[in-house]
């Protein structure tokens, strides 16, 4: 009995230290930096400067970051640079100085570029190489950065710049989540930039901005021009002159924000620990549009186009009573993010009606329900639980398949429930298989919305729950405005939206479009399309769909052009919507050679980084030598060409259905965000016609 | 006796409600320049003052922040066009009846609906972000209007109009949907702001049978 006890005591030991453990490892926060491996037998390199420009504009940004290595020591050094995946970047370019002289990288295999440059590594030569990893980070190898000298890179990477409820928003990642413990136990980063640090932003939009804001970053400067804004931070002067990152009081949901200020950095090292978070606000009444970025040169058959669809859909405010799930990460990585989350589900609870219900849950190794059971929305009860949720402390591992199972559970099939699950982490404890989430979800009708937080979540697994339950997910940066978010997205749920969406283009031959499935357009969403397409002229295009079971067609006509040259990236960015597609049917269905193999032609083509391409720089003679082709090279010699022409003319409008518009409501936004009015209908003139024929006819009498 | 007498004397001398503004030029008896003077008001700030609206809205963070007029000043703020249209049209025919009945009435139902309202959505409608419009208030308005047709005319159709309007309410807090119009992207219907008007047009009543009370036996004054 006695020895029962003692061993239930070692156990009850182990699991305290072993989830102490957990819980310890999971609350380290990295950040984009130097890696140097953690048993400090090499010495750390300097970034001595960090430079990124970018320019949005057409919808679509590219995004350029100049660095400079220095290696302070009498050996020659190797540099790895890491720094979290941008969503949906196509990285396009790595650049590395070699002799003074900038030679652009090719992309292969990602096993051959790897032996390539471990090949030049060896024999003493200048390489660099640029992997992926899956979707986590971005990792650049530099090798050597001379003993006492510089190493200068240059990264470019192009991303399609959505706008949601007419509120744009760019993040510049640098906080990874702290959520790879391989890669924890191994690697401490180096994030301090010893030298100069630059960001500048500049936003050219042909629909009008009325406001521009850095909530994590208050000392920018922000300026805004004839057609264009310019945003700028850096770590050397004090910015006395424009408006500063908080001067534009640009808050989603016009809340007030309550991000924690930093104070601008003056002459000081600046860390790459913190995202960069831009958001930009688009003026109010604006129509539901369709915008048509195309790239097709003269002689081509075939040419590329963007089109971005931006709905002004009656979308009328649900007013049955639902049912809510929360299902809360409350695991160890939550840590510093824990108050802000709580903050934003007592904003999401408040903004409920009387007639909804909601449960609470939270996970970390293991699921507990804290509600038992579905609560009335009243305003006790939303106080009650909100207080129980800020008690909880975050600690331990990830169980999202636990979380997940429990909140669907106990659903009342006569009322319209959905999962509003909050987390920033992998599912590393219990259940981990893509496959067995997506049985899971599928088990229920019901709708999944995901809250992402920080840069290191599985994004592609809680990205294929949502699309599998027709939700939607939403990233969330951590110098991100949570609540707003969180606010924006229960504003969002709370219309109907436009389900089983389907895009016809009729009078042009169109092909290889991406997303296959477009799935549901919720209220605000943008619909951004790519895809091919033979000749040119007038085009017939009809957005189809339901709402509230009924079928709505949304039709316009418009051309697609002979010739367009301005804009060749969105070439890249059709192929890497492409591969997306591709690797969302990996991640379903398993990983096929044929799958595989079209990721690597298409990454090869468009010389694009992706899970099996890598891109590789060696000395300009090495490339001959391997017989590498320059085909990356070229491919940006016609981006920067077209660069420098955009930006000398003034902003085009790339709307295309002014002539037949595609939507009678004005597209919404977040000031137009389900606000109460007292309605007078013909019923109540019903009433007030006789009423005010018998005051006439009394007076008269009178 | 003498309260007898007293209620013979009163009620001799109380005069007609005709004769209420007897001795006013004909153009103010017949035109209701106060609710011309307010409608046009509100549609100055629709269209010239935009960015009043902002100030002036029912947004309940703001109230939180002692922004204490927007109970009031929110219901001169409309959403749209339409939202303005039908306001202001239905406020022009029920200004106009109880103006030209009696000022300060017209006053009194005003500041008495405007204030019920804002009252009851900032007290009850917790989780109601933002409002705007004279719909609530224009109920409270009508039921004193009513009231007000009622006590001089005595005529029966005036209850059914009143219970009409009861009706209507009831059906939208019932089923939460207005009979005819939909919602919109910008707005949606709060039935409960038409609730709160239809007990501040009650309030009102009882306020102005109390004052008249007051008025008809000085010795409580």
């Amino acid at each position: 009995m006695q020895f029962k006890l003692r061993q239930k005591k070692v156990f009850m030991f182990s699991l305290i230290l072993s989830m102490l453990l957990i819980g310890k490892l999971t609350t380290v926060a990295n950040a984009a930096g130097l890696l140097t491996p953690k048993d400090r037998s090499l010495p750390e390199l300097d970034i001595k400067d960090h430079h990124v420009q970018v320019v949005l504009e057409d919808g679509y940004a590219i995004t350029t970051v100049d660095q400079i290595f220095y290696n302070p020591h009498d050996s020659d050094l190797e540099a790895i640079y890491s720094f979290p995946v941008p969503d949906k970047a196509a990285m396009s370019e790595f650049t590395m100085w070699i002799d003074g002289k900038p030679i652009q990288g090719e992309v292969l295999e990602k096993k051959k570029a790897r032996e390539v440059y471990e090949d030049q590594k060896k024999q003493g030569k200048n390489a660099g190489l640029t992997e992926k990893d899956g979707y986590k980070t971005f990792e650049t190898s530099v090798y050597p950065v001379r003993a006492n000298q510089e190493t200068r890179i240059r990264l470019s990477y192009i991303q399609p710049a959505a706008v949601d409820l007419g509120m744009g928003q760019y993040t510049y990642p640098l906080e990874e989540g702290g959520v790879d413990d391989h890669k924890l136990s191994f690697w401490t980063a180096n994030e301090e930039v010893t030298g100069t640090f630059n960001f500048d932003l500049v936003i050219r939009s042909s629909y009008p901005i009325d406001g521009v804001r850095l909530p994590g970053h208050p000392g920018a400067q922000i300026v805004q021009n004839e057609d264009e804004w310019v945003i700028h931070l850096d770590n050397l002067v004090d910015h006395s002159g424009g408006l500063n990152g908080t001067d534009q009081s640009l808050t989603i949901n016009n809340q007030q924000e309550e991000m924690e200020a930093q104070p601008a950095a003056l002459n000081s090292n600046f860390r790459l620990d913190k995202d960069i978070v831009v958001y930009y606000r688009l003026t109010d009444n604006l129509p539901g549009s369709v915008d048509l970025v195309a790239y097709k040169t003269e002689g081509d058959k075939r040419g590329t186009f963007m089109l971005t669809i931006t709905p002004g859909m009656d979308l009328q405010p649900i007013i049955e009573g639902r049912d809510w799930v929360f299902v809360l990460d409350v695991s160890g990585s939550m840590q510093g993010k824990y108050f802000t989350l709580t903050e934003g589900v007592s904003r999401a609870l408040e903004n409920m009606t009387e007639r909804d219900r909601f449960r609470i849950i939270t996970f970390n190794e293991t699921s507990r329900e804290i509600s038992r059971g579905f609560i009335p929305a009243t305003r006790e009860n939303v106080q009650t639980y909100i207080d129980r949720v800020r008690q909880v402390q975050p600690g331990g591992g990830t169980n999202v398949y636990r979380g997940l199972q429990q909140g669907l559970k106990s659903l009342d099939a006569d009322r319209t429930s959905s999962i509003i699950l909050v987390t920033d982490g992998v599912a590393n404890v219990g259940i981990t298989q893509q496959k067995k989430f997506i049985e899971l979800i599928k088990k229920k009708d019901i709708r999944l919305f995901t809250f992402i937080m920080g840069n290191s979540a599985n994004k592609p697994l809680l990205n294929a729950l949502t699309r599998h339950s027709h939700g939607f997910a939403i990233n969330v940066s951590n110098s991100d405005d949570i609540v707003g978010k969180i606010l924006l997205a229960t504003n969002k749920v709370n219309f109907q939206s436009l389900h089983g969406a389907a895009l016809k283009i009729k009078g042009i031959k169109t092909f290889d479009l991406t997303p296959k499935d477009i799935g549901s357009l919720y209220r605000g969403q943008q619909l951004v399309v790519f895809g091919h397409y033979y000749g040119s002229g007038k085009a017939d295009v009809s957005l189809q769909g339901r709402i509230s079971g009924k079928d709505i067609v949304y039709q316009t006509q418009f051309d697609f052009p002979v010739i367009a040259d301005q804009n060749p990236e969105i070439e890249r960015l059709w192929a890497y919507a492409t591969i997306e597609d591709l690797t969302e049917q990996m991640d379903d269905f398993g990983e096929t050679d044929d799958t595989k193999n079209a990721i690597i032609d298409i990454g090869l083509e468009y010389s694009l980084v992706t899970d099996y391409t890598s891109m590789v720089v060696v000395e300009e003679d090495v490339f001959k030598e391997l017989g590498i082709e320059r085909r990356n090279q070229a491919r940006l010699a016609t981006e920067n060409q077209s660069r420098q022409k955009r930006r000398a003319r003034p902003v085009q409008s790339r709307r295309v259905d002014t002539g037949s518009p595609m939507f009678n409501h004005n597209q919404p936004t977040t000031r137009s965000r389900g606000g109460g009015a007292g309605a007078i209908d013909p019923f109540y003139f019903l009433l007030l016609l006789p009423f005010f024929r018998g005051f006439i006819n009394n007076r008269r009498k009178r | 006796m003498d309260a007898m007498n007293n209620k013979i004397i009163l009620a001799k001398s109380i005069p007609p409600r005709s004769n209420d503004r007897g001795g006013m030029p004909l153009l103010k008896r017949h035109i209701p320049w106060h609710t011309i003077m307010i409608s046009v008001g509100i549609i100055l700030l629709h269209y010239l003052f935009m960015p009043l609206n902002a100030l002036f809205i029912y947004n309940r963070s703001a109230i939180a922040q002692n922004e204490v007029w927007r109970l009031l000043t929110g219901h001169l703020v409309h959403y749209n066009f339409d939202h303005l249209f039908w306001n202001v049209l239905a406020f022009g025919i029920i200004g106009t009846t109880v103006e030209l009945k009696s000022l300060k009435r017209f006053y009194r139902a005003l500041l008495i609906s405007f204030t019920g309202v804002g009252l009851w959505l900032w007290l009850g409608a917790y989780t109601l972000p933002e409002y705007s419009g004279l719909s609530g208030a224009l109920n409270g308005l009508f039921v004193g209007a009513i009231w007000m047709e009622w006590k001089d005319t005595k005529q029966n159709y005036l209850i059914l109009i009143l219970l009409g309007a009861i009706a209507k309410i009831i059906f939208e807090l019932l089923t939460h949907q207005t009979i005819f119009m939909q919602p919109s992207e910008q707005c949606s219907s709060v039935p409960i702001s038409h609730l709160a008007g239809l007990m501040s047009g009650f309030v009102f009543i009882l306020f102005e049978i109390g004052l008249m009370k007051l008025k008809s036996n000085p010795s409580n004054i």
